[in-house]
């Protein structure tokens, strides 16, 4: 510490001032965490529109529901209590074991009759059911049917990415690096409203930092409910010394659950009881949370502690205006017929912990607001995923011109390796997802683990970019894989011409806009790609390279700071 | 001059990841044994802040200039917090 008096230089970022050390903090906590964040930030965005996307990943469903649009619309289950007995029939005769029953009887589009339980060695076991007989209906798939997982692979690839309990993890790191990113940012522009309003367009790096302010800056109180509320569905298992320290080591998370998701939920006596007709219980819950009912959850069937729960069903014209999801629910010692417990519809009965947990995670899955509000959240998501690219690129962008000698005689080898995970995490990633589609369509329909191979082409897809950014020049990479991007994104319209016979035009004419909407976004992302090669195709190298061996000489360079934010 | 420069730089890393998480855990510790609520409530209310306690602990390791205050500023309150926060807890602990 003494040589800094010496040379007076500062040696660190924090005898730079504060400004200085969150300069440090934003720049690489941002640069490292930034490829990982772009692919969670797109895939989440295109998440926001999963069930389109899904929708157009199944055209022959697609087909046979515009087939059906005029037929009149499936009338309301006026057999319920009928309905409700014979899955009480199927569940007494298949799983008398179990100790949770749950019938679904609500007829909806896409619902019949469904039935669920506890397996008793654990697990969750379901069953569909004709409404008519009670007979169990096999879902054998038909050949022409496509199996995928639809818009769900972007659901599943931003919060676990196809990885489990170790994706979820990841996932949850990088958030946490992101608020980190998100807060030393703030604090390293102090004039931040000031960057808002400031782009000065064509002047490279001062252009790709004001576009970063820009979109940052704009979105910026989206981008700290997003991550938050990302983080607080896994909460307890990110911070589990709590749930340790208040419920004992040895099941202690089930012990925290069982509170949540158990709660009244009484011990089997081992005395019988038969089960009672259930349809005047689902009467006298319509009537009192005001919700028609859509399951009926049965616990300890045939013990004389049998209680039954009535779940409400949100209508959509509900959550335009809820930010809750809970729906309405109510309970009843089936012993006595006594309402037990009653919850309305957007309430909660685990206390304000609870509705917050449960408010939040409504808020990161815009299940509110309808579709306005999710075209809000994917312009918001898009600005994110703008601002991780937009700084990943910053960073290389400003050592092209000066080299920062961060890595001593390593500099040039990482520099060059941070230009491919540029490539391969902002192009190689979007044209992994578009590729995702296009696998969709160009896989056989029918052959073995179809859903898998659809994924599998993503990840194959997403690899081969990596690997091409790797092998060729960076300005040469840029540009090849925004023109791929391009023509992918372009022709994706024709692709689905080809394969179904299905048209942008004829999907507009029989007013299917979710399909249409698909191929319209994706034209939309084809034009700015090829807007993006043009761009850098025309960029005129400022070679600085030179300079970048002498200087990772000087100890100095070594903590070079961003600190063009400032000023 | 460089090396040290580096392990001081590594040190902090290491100081705002496991010290930080150790101050995140400690506090939610002892918010969840004396927040007025329910256990369940208190455990989940506690892992829902957590988050804002590590931003804030992360952003001082790096704002602070003495390493070793760094280091201790957040292992000092998380014994602290995490002591009493044991002592205090209702459970099985």
């Amino acid at each position: 510490m003494n040589a800094v008096k010496v040379d007076k230089v500062a040696k660190t970022p924090q005898q730079g001032g504060l400004r200085q050390a969150m300069a440090w903090l934003h720049t690489w906590s941002g640069l490292w965490i930034s490829w990982l964040l772009f692919a969670i930030f797109m895939t989440g965005t295109l998440a926001v529109f999963d069930d389109p996307i899904g929708h157009w990943m199944t055209p022959e469903h697609a087909l046979e529901e515009a087939a059906h649009a005029n037929d009149p619309p499936l009338p309301k289950v006026t057999d319920r209590g009928h309905r409700l007995e014979l899955a009480l029939d199927f569940m007494a005769k298949e799983h008398p074991k179990a100790d949770m029953w749950e019938i679904w009887p609500v007829q909806r589009p896409g619902h019949g009759l469904s039935a669920y339980w506890f397996q008793p060695s654990g697990g969750y076991g379901s069953a569909d059911l004709d409404p008519l007989t009670g007979a169990v209906v096999e879902h054998a798939r038909e050949a022409t049917e496509r199996e995928t997982i639809g818009g769900h692979h972007f659901v599943d690839f931003h919060y676990e990415l196809h990885a489990g309990r170790i994706g979820v993890w990841i996932v949850g790191i990088t958030t946490m690096i992101m608020l980190v990113a998100l807060v030393s940012g703030v604090i390293t522009h102090k004039r931040i409203f000031k960057d808002f309003f400031t782009f000065r367009p064509a002047k490279g790096q001062r252009s790709w930092l004001d576009a970063h302010n820009a979109v940052a800056v704009l979105t910026l109180p989206f981008q700290f409910m997003i991550a938050y509320t990302g983080l607080a569905f896994f909460s307890d298992d990110y911070v589990p010394a709590p749930v340790v320290a208040q419920y004992g080591m040895e099941n202690g998370k089930r012990a925290f659950l069982a509170d949540w998701n158990d709660a009244g939920k009484p011990e089997r006596s081992g005395q019988p009881l038969a089960i009672p007709a259930l349809e005047s219980f689902a009467q006298r819950a319509e009537q009192a949370i005001g919700q028609e009912i859509r399951a009926v959850v049965l616990d300890n069937p045939n013990d004389a502690s049998m209680r039954v729960c009535m779940y409400g069903w949100n209508e959509d014209t509900e959550l335009l205006t809820r930010l809750s999801a809970n729906t309405g629910r109510a309970c009843y010692a089936l012993a006595t017929g006594e309402q037990t417990a009653l919850r309305l519809p957007g309430k909660s009965d685990t206390g304000g912990a609870g509705l917050t947990r449960t408010v939040m995670s409504n808020l990161h899955m815009v299940g509110f607001g309808g579709t306005p509000m999710r075209w809000l959240y994917f312009f918001c998501g898009l600005a994110g995923t703008a601002m991780m690219g937009t700084g990943a690129i910053l960073f290389m962008v400003k050592r092209r011109q000066r080299s920062g000698g961060e890595f001593g005689a390593y500099t040039q080898r990482v520099y060059r390796v941070i230009e491919c995970l540029n490539v391969a995490a902002i192009a190689g990633l979007a044209i992994a997802c578009v590729g995702f589609l296009w696998a969709n369509r160009l896989i056989p329909v029918g052959i073995e683990q179809r859903a898998g191979w659809e994924v599998r082409a993503f990840f194959g897809v997403w690899f081969v970019m990596l690997v091409h950014a790797c092998l060729r020049a960076e300005k040469r990479a840029w540009i090849e894989q925004l023109c791929l991007l391009a023509a992918l994104c372009l022709l994706l319209p024709v692709l689905n011409v080809l394969t179904t016979g299905d048209s942008l035009v004829a999907q507009i004419a029989r007013g299917d806009w979710e399909s249409a909407g698909v191929e319209l976004c994706s034209m939309a992302f084809g034009l700015l790609a090829a807007w993006g090669a043009w761009k850098v195709h025309k960029r005129k190298e400022k070679a600085a390279r030179k300079a970048a061996g002498k200087e990772s000489q000087a100890p100095s360079a070594s903590l070079q700071v961003t600190t063009e934010g400032q000023s | 001059m460089m090396k040290s420069a580096n392990m001081m730089l590594f040190s902090r890393v290491l100081a705002a990841i496991f010290g930080g998480y150790a101050l995140t855990s400690g506090v939610a510790v002892l918010l969840s044994a004396v927040l007025p609520l329910s256990r369940a409530e208190a455990v989940l209310t506690a892992t829902l802040s957590a988050f804002i306690v590590y931003t804030g602990a992360v952003i001082w390791v790096f704002a602070v200039q003495d390493l070793r205050r760094a280091w201790i500023g957040m292992l000092l309150p998380a014994i602290l917090c995490g002591g009493i926060g044991m002592l205090l807890s209702r459970g099985a602990a």
